[in-house]
């Protein structure tokens, strides 16, 4: 039998049984939206390998019909529970979703005169929402997108309002946990309003998780003129955690997105990291590390898409490979007609440790304006066996010594975090994954 | 301190080193010289640890300690430490980092507490002094940019910093122009203490001009064929090695 035709059965099934308890009647939050998605969904099914996206990531294995979806399954933590998912001296703002539901009680909310944070259920008479909401991911093309935006329960709404410059970072705690195997799906609207600014920091963590869960997130991020997002994505997951997560950033003018991607645990990662620059003199940074070992998979695909004219984008991701683990990078970049005087470059370095780990990596550029600079380059090699040997004569051991190595290699990313705490979280994570 | 016995040593399937024995003692410097291919850098290397040599006989003591049952760490723990002839540019790791991590591997290791930040900048600020050493280049990258004779400088530099009982300097002099070798030859001489000993690795005499051996070993075809005093670093850089291959030679026919 057909595994995903199940779970995809299955799905069939509790969609009719969730429809009401979801809000997905005529008079519901985008019941519109839901409704051509889930049409969306039906045409696309699950991907399999004979897609050109999929090529590499055979996701159906990770597909099992035991998964069932959430259906407002209430999870009761207390706030002593969540003390340990602060990074420690980063001091601002703090936003716990458990399994994808916004608990204020567990949160430190910002002021919502500078930002607006509520689910997306509260957010649905807002005018940000109206104007924003579904109206960047296309459900047409992407499979899990299209699940997500027919089947989210609710989701996190943030708006940072105009002008607003938010100097104190704003931590996201996506915890996860249960002890049944759910279909999560998180579905997020961050909006920055013209000439705001904010740091986002989105730790994907568990707690008390110990059956698989499947966790298919979808967010949409909409920079408005003269913005700026620093935007962090810790995903530090337990074995039990399939993550798929795609993520749609429209750039307006003059508007700046930096985006730094952490991938460190978790059984199987498909991160969809899209950004449309529809936009004049806006610039787009991408900072990816992906450390993996064990069985682990990480698949992150990124798609940079230059609309207009006169903007700069640069991609770096790394990946560090070890023990059987597989990695997949595939970079797009698509530069249309008009976005001529485009500056896009992206490079990608992998380290394979063993001879059992792979990485396939896949620079895809498709340019249709003729004056436009664009680079790529992508290496794969290993450590550098003479300067581990040079570290060890000055008395350091082989872990160490390897992990100077990791450091420096993974440097060109981590440099680039500008909250020092942050940093320092970061680099003990990469420390702990590599011991 | 040192003793090498009848040490033997393979690459591949070819003998490199074909019994070598050797004694240095605390407070001493001793110089080996020989011809290109004679088995020197070999030599440095094993002693270093280096992995890809396969010991086929012999042992090496190092205070009575063997020393090739240690990992190249353990080795530098026990206070060898070998100066490269090639050091190795390491981008994104800071030269002062790594030291710092190198003297507290070194120091846990023999039962030490962590070296205190304000002591250990000191120090770094001390044998900078001592050697001579740029304080920019102490911040930068291990190596990374470094001219030639910037990285010989670092390998006397971290010589200074980490203090060993016996340091191996291979071929320290190659690439270096008079001025650099001066100051280099200037660290080391500052670092001659009577409580350690060095073993140094040349090809030509230029270096012991300024680093007065105490001991001459001249290695030839893996072995050390003929030892003596500073004077026959002098008399090699006379005739060359020509005379030594001869010689040779005929004892290979007499016996």
């Amino acid at each position: 039998m057909n595994e995903t035709a199940s779970l995809y059965d299955n799905l069939l099934e509790e969609h009719d049984r969730l429809a009401p308890v979801i809000g997905m009647t005529p008079a519901g939050p985008w019941a519109n939206l839901r409704e051509s998605a889930w049409k969306d969904f039906q045409a696309l099914q699950f991907p399999t390998t004979k897609e050109e996206d999929w090529k590499y990531t055979n996701i159906i294995p990770f597909l099992q019909p035991h998964y069932h979806l959430a259906g407002r399954n209430g999870v009761q933590l207390k706030a002593t529970d969540i003390l340990n998912l602060e990074i420690p001296d980063l001091e601002g703002w703090h936003i716990v979703l458990v399994n994808g539901v916004l608990h204020p009680e567990l949160s430190r909310l910002p002021d919502p005169g500078e930002i607006q944070v509520c689910t997306l259920a509260e957010a649905a008479d807002l005018p940000a929402f109206r104007e924003h909401f579904g109206k960047y991911l296309d459900t047409t093309k992407y499979h899990f997108a299209a699940l997500n935006t027919a089947l989210a329960e609710n989701g996190l709404f943030i708006e940072v309002k105009k002008n607003a410059r938010i100097g104190a970072p704003v931590l996201i705690t996506h915890l996860f946990t249960g002890s049944a195997p759910l279909i999560i799906q998180p579905r997020n609207l961050y909006i920055l309003q013209p000439c705001s600014e904010v740091s986002l920091v989105e730790n994907f963590v568990s707690l008390f998780l110990d059956e698989d869960i499947l966790i298919n997130a979808a967010t949409e991020m909409y920079l408005g003129e003269g913005s700026t997002a620093d935007h962090y994505r810790i995903q530090d997951g337990s074995l039990h955690q399939i993550t798929i997560n795609h993520t749609q950033v429209t750039q307006a003018d003059s508007s700046l997105y930096n985006n730094h991607t952490y991938c460190i645990n978790g059984r199987f990662i498909r991160n969809n990291t899209h950004v449309a620059i529809d936009a004049e003199h806006a610039e787009t940074h991408l900072y990816g590390l992906y450390l993996t070992s064990g069985d682990q998979l990480v698949d992150n695909h990124t798609f940079v898409d230059h609309r207009k004219p006169n903007s700069r984008s640069n991609e770096w991701y790394k990946g560090v490979l070890k023990d059987q683990s597989s990695g997949v990078f595939n970079g797009k970049i698509f530069v249309r007609p008009d976005a001529q005087k485009t500056n896009a470059f992206q490079e990608n370095n992998n380290i394979l440790i063993g001879a059992l780990a792979s990485i396939n990596s896949k620079p895809e550029l498709e340019i249709f304006a003729d004056d436009v600079k664009c680079s790529h380059g992508s290496t794969t090699g290993q450590l550098d066996e003479e300067a581990a040997f040079y570290l060890r004569t000055r008395g350091i051991g082989a872990a160490t010594a390897n992990s100077l190595l990791i450091h420096a290699f993974a440097y060109d990313v981590t440099e680039k975090i500008r909250l020092e705490p942050l940093k320092h979280y970061i680099n003990d994570l990469i420390d702990s994954k590599l011991s | 301190m040192l003793s090498i016995r009848n040490l033997k040593v393979n690459i591949g399937e070819r003998e490199i080193l074909k019994g070598v024995n050797l004694t240095v003692k605390a407070g001493e410097v001793h110089a080996i010289m020989g011809p290109n291919g004679s088995g020197k850098s070999t030599l440095a290397s094993v002693l270093a640890g280096r992995e890809n040599f396969a010991v086929t006989g012999g042992e090496v003591q190092l205070d009575n300690k063997d020393l090739l049952d240690l990992s190249p760490e353990d080795r530098a723990r026990e206070g060898v430490f070998m100066a490269f002839q090639y050091p190795v540019e390491i981008p994104g790791v800071s030269n002062v980092n790594f030291l710092k991590t190198a003297i507290n591997e070194i120091r846990a290791y023999r039962g030490l507490p962590v070296l205190e930040a304000r002591e250990f900048l000191k120090m770094v600020k001390d044998k900078q002094k001592l050697v001579d050493f740029d304080a920019k280049l102490a911040n930068r990258s291990v190596n990374e940019g470094f001219s030639g004779g910037e990285k010989k400088r670092n390998e006397i530099f971290q010589l200074a910093m980490l203090q060993p009982r016996l340091a191996i300097l291979d071929e320290t002099d190659s690439g270096l122009d008079i001025d650099a070798l001066k100051i280099v030859a200037a660290g080391v001489n500052k670092l001659r203490l009577p409580g350690n000993a060095f073993v140094i690795i040349t090809h030509y005499q230029r270096l012991l001009e300024y680093i007065i051996p105490d001991y001459v070993h001249v290695l030839y075809d893996g072995r050390i064929v003929k030892s003596g005093g500073k004077e026959l670093a002098l008399e090699l850089e006379e005739k060359g090695y020509d005379w030594l291959k001869a010689e040779q030679g005929s004892v290979a026919t007499t016996a």
